[in-house]
């Protein structure tokens, strides 16, 4: 056996974003823990990126039933209510320790944390430190679990989750320098990986957003649902080339920004005329998809979204990162509009949790991007920042009561990852290859508009990538041949579980389908994939 | 457009590789990176992750200038635009290579962090630095029960520190870093100012002390390469100056 490093904790957590490192934080109080991170600790996923902002209900004026609501009908109620409601109970708590452990959020006038409205909501809730909100967060949390006990292994991809029976006991994870094998065994094991919207080509995800999560989950016998619903967040950066899908956050639109297409007319007044710019995202981003669609948008097909209206000063100090970003290509946001269009952003399905974030399987939970059912079939912008928190914490918490458990790693099973490795060096297809392919079909098929013609293409497509041997030429290429290989796995799940949803619900709009029926109205709840079977629940339809 | 791009094996002798591209405006040198490996070698390592300037792990030595690869344009760097002058450190001496600036990308590790592979350093040194000055928030006394009042202002103060990624750039910007393996370097030393003036915080002098040693706070020599490179324009030297004047007058008084 070459995987001849065992270590053994008593939780692991995968992912150093926010919910892992949140996670650990946690687990440790209970046992040894170890958290692993496919990239330098928290310098991947997707928190250090996140730029608008944290939800809570803080103010008089909001309530949790607010914002309960906001997020129900936001996810076009395919959200898991009890998850929305520990959701919205515990935000506040957790963000109050986030300033307890010495986070800087912006403070309004009456000294109290600042507020800013965001899509979809009835009150100004979502907290924010200028636009770099997910940085100060992942730097607090950083801070705290280096101060902690958590043996943290970095720079290391998972490559199976292995198990006894039923149950998850660890993993077999590689060096990605090195090309090395170590085996980690675990009572409990936190599945954190964030999401993976770069199976799309235009997507706003750090470079780890390569769904490897729903792809380990799933092989392992987990349990996910909804994995239909990917969210396009309507504002992406459109050229130049390398900056293509980068997100203009949402704030923008938050402060007052607003969206004109080529003919200069602010469209959203035909498509949501109450919340105009601050609609929901799915609606949004088909509003400019359609504008650009039938011709009124601009050469490089997206529309404007203008700030210049406002003060230079307010620009200057909210939305510092973006006036940075956009002065770097040449276009001072002071004086001229952005020009934006939809990218891939967050894919709303996952692993089914409880609210204890257990998933199908003993032995391993989940929390953050990787886990399904608190946004249903649409997130609002800053609950996922707060998703986070509340399910990192509750995650680690469930894994650290987990009874100890003397797992016995199977020799087959490992045998089998390194017969996968062996094959890689034998391949001959580089793994950028295939990614491109994929990131192509998806778009093209599984993207804003869905048919089932179209999505039967994505999933042939994606299900014969799978098949092509994708080759390593050093071992520092190997795990990069495993992360393709996940891409292309939880490709196949979105596009299966588009196939199974025969509805337009939130982010997913089949236009090939007539319905009569509207969102709370659906006869359909969660769709569900696992290696077992798939489907699609039917519910009692509300008088 | 020709790439000079440094290339090594762990522990084996380095050379650098020559790669001809024609790069679209607006292309980053990370983007170049990926079309070099991508259309000439597979094999080429190097680390990125946000893509964005955010998440800091691009940064690396271009031109001779420790810079993120994802927020510098190839074409803004061969005309010139957007220069950084620096105070000569031990990365700008080295002449083994003779490039033209104007027509050629040069394309190096950072330097002060040792060589894992082509462009990929090893960070333990820099993050044990930081780690170093206890980098964790400690408030002064008892949380009171609702939000601790804390004026914008002090909050804008702040940010001028918090801003920083954590890439390494300044460290290996800076002249001190790279004769003297047990300086602090400047990222560190400016996390820590960011702790004293904390309002949140005792304030007693406490993180002042923490690198009140000749190889902290001291060892400065102001050259401001750190502040002239950090992409999120976070002065160090300013922070260290601060802190050196502040503790003068504590020892002055007491």
């Amino acid at each position: 056996m070459r995987a001849d490093d065992v270590i053994s904790c008593h939780v692991l957590v995968i992912g150093s974003g926010g919910a892992g490192a949140r996670a650990a934080i946690e687990a440790q109080k209970y046992g040894d823990t170890v958290l692993i991170s496919k990239s330098v600790v928290g310098k991947g996923g997707c928190t250090p990126m996140a730029e608008g902002g944290y939800n809570a209900v803080l103010r008089a004026g909001d309530s949790c039933v607010l914002h309960e609501e906001d997020t129900l009908r936001g996810g076009a109620y395919l959200n898991d209510p009890d998850l929305v409601q520990v959701l919205v109970r515990e935000s506040p708590e957790r963000f109050r320790e986030l300033l307890e452990w010495g986070a800087l959020f912006d403070i309004s006038s009456d000294n109290f944390p600042a507020q800013r409205s965001f899509g979809g909501q009835r009150f100004p809730r979502t907290c924010y430190a200028g636009d770099r909100s997910g940085h100060e967060m992942m730097l607090t949390l950083l801070e705290h679990l280096r101060n902690s006990d958590v043996k943290i292994l970095q720079e290391m991809a998972v490559l199976e989750l292995l198990k006894e029976g039923d149950a998850v006991i660890g993993t077999v994870a590689m060096d990605a320098r090195s090309g090395e094998m170590t085996v980690i065994r675990a009572d409990c094991t936190v599945l954190a990986t964030g999401g993976g919207t770069r199976m799309y080509d235009i997507s706003t995800n750090s470079a780890t957003g390569t769904g490897d999560g729903y792809a380990l989950g799933y092989r392992a016998g987990a349990t996910l649902i909804d994995m239909e619903m990917v969210q396009f967040h309507p504002t992406g950066a459109v050229y130049p080339y390398d900056v293509r899908g980068r997100l203009v956050t949402e704030a923008v639109r938050g402060e007052g920004g607003i969206l004109l297409n080529a003919e200069d007319e602010r469209f959203m007044a035909r498509y949501d005329p109450q919340r105009m710019e601050l609609s929901t995202r799915d609606v949004v981003a088909r509003a400019i998809a359609t504008e650009v669609e039938e011709g009124r948008g601009t050469s490089r097909k997206g529309v404007y979204l203008d700030v210049t209206h406002l003060p230079a000063k307010k620009i200057e100090e909210r939305l510092p990162v973006m006036l940075e970003q956009f002065l770097k290509f040449g276009v001072d946001i002071r004086c001229e509009p952005m020009e934006v269009a939809p990218t891939a952003h967050h894919i709303m399905g996952g692993l089914q949790i409880n609210p204890e974030g257990k998933t199908s399987l003993s032995g391993l939970c989940a929390c953050g991007e990787v886990a399904g059912g608190v946004h249903g079939a649409n997130r609002l912008g800053g609950n996922a920042l707060a998703e986070t928190q509340v399910f990192g914490k509750r995650a680690g918490e469930s894994a650290g009561r987990a009874p100890s458990r003397q797992g016995r790693i199977d020799p087959l099973q490992l045998e089998a990852v390194e017969n996968r490795v062996e094959r890689f060096f034998s391949g001959t297809t580089p793994p950028w290859v295939v990614s491109r392919q994929l990131q192509k079909a998806m778009w093209e098929n599984a993207g804003i508009f869905r048919t089932q013609i179209g999505l039967r293409d994505a999933l042939k497509v994606t299900e014969s990538l799978l098949d092509v041997p994708v080759c390593a030429v050093s071992s520092q290429n190997i795990t990069e041949c495993f992360t393709v290989r996940n891409m292309c796995l939880s490709a196949s799940l979105v596009a299966r579980s588009a196939l199974l949803r025969p509805e337009s619900r939130g982010a997913h709009v089949r236009s090939d389908v007539k319905q009569t029926w509207d969102a709370a109205t659906s006869p359909y709840g969660h769709t569900w994939v696992s290696l077992a079977s798939q489907g699609i629940m039917r519910q009692e339809v509300a008088g | 457009m020709r790439f000079r791009v440094y290339r090594t094996e762990t522990g084996g002798d380095h050379r650098y590789d020559t790669f001809e591209l024609d790069p679209p405006s607006g292309m980053t040198v990370l983007g170049a990176l990926f079309e070099i490996q991508e259309r000439y070698d597979e094999s080429l390592a190097f680390r990125y992750s946000c893509r964005g300037a955010v998440c800091g792990t691009c940064a690396m030595l271009i031109n001779r200038i420790p810079r993120l690869a994802c927020r510098t344009q190839v074409h803004a760097l061969v005309k010139g635009e957007e220069p950084i002058h620096l105070d000569s450190f031990l990365a700008i001496e080295q002449k083994e290579i003779d490039w033209d600036p104007s027509t050629e990308v040069l394309v190096e590790p950072m330097p002060h962090l040792p060589v894992i592979r082509d462009l990929v350093v090893d960070m333990d040194h820099f993050f044990t630095c930081y780690r170093q000055t206890d980098p964790v928030f400690r408030a002064a006394g008892p949380l009171p029960e609702e939000e601790q009042p804390m004026a914008q202002k002090e909050v804008e103060a702040l940010e001028i520190y918090t801003a920083c990624i954590l890439c390494g750039a300044c460290f290996a910007a800076c002249p001190v870093n790279g004769q003297n393996l047990r300086y602090w370097g400047p990222a560190a030393l400016a996390k820590l100012y960011r702790f004293h003036i904390d309002p949140r915080e005792a304030g007693d002098g406490s993180r002042l002390a923490t690198a009140d040693v000749p190889d902290g706070w001291w060892a400065c020599e102001f050259h401001g390469n750190c502040h002239r490179v950090c992409p999120k324009y976070v002065p160090p030297n300013v922070a260290i100056g601060k802190a050196e004047r502040e503790l003068r007058e504590r020892k002055k008084e007491s």
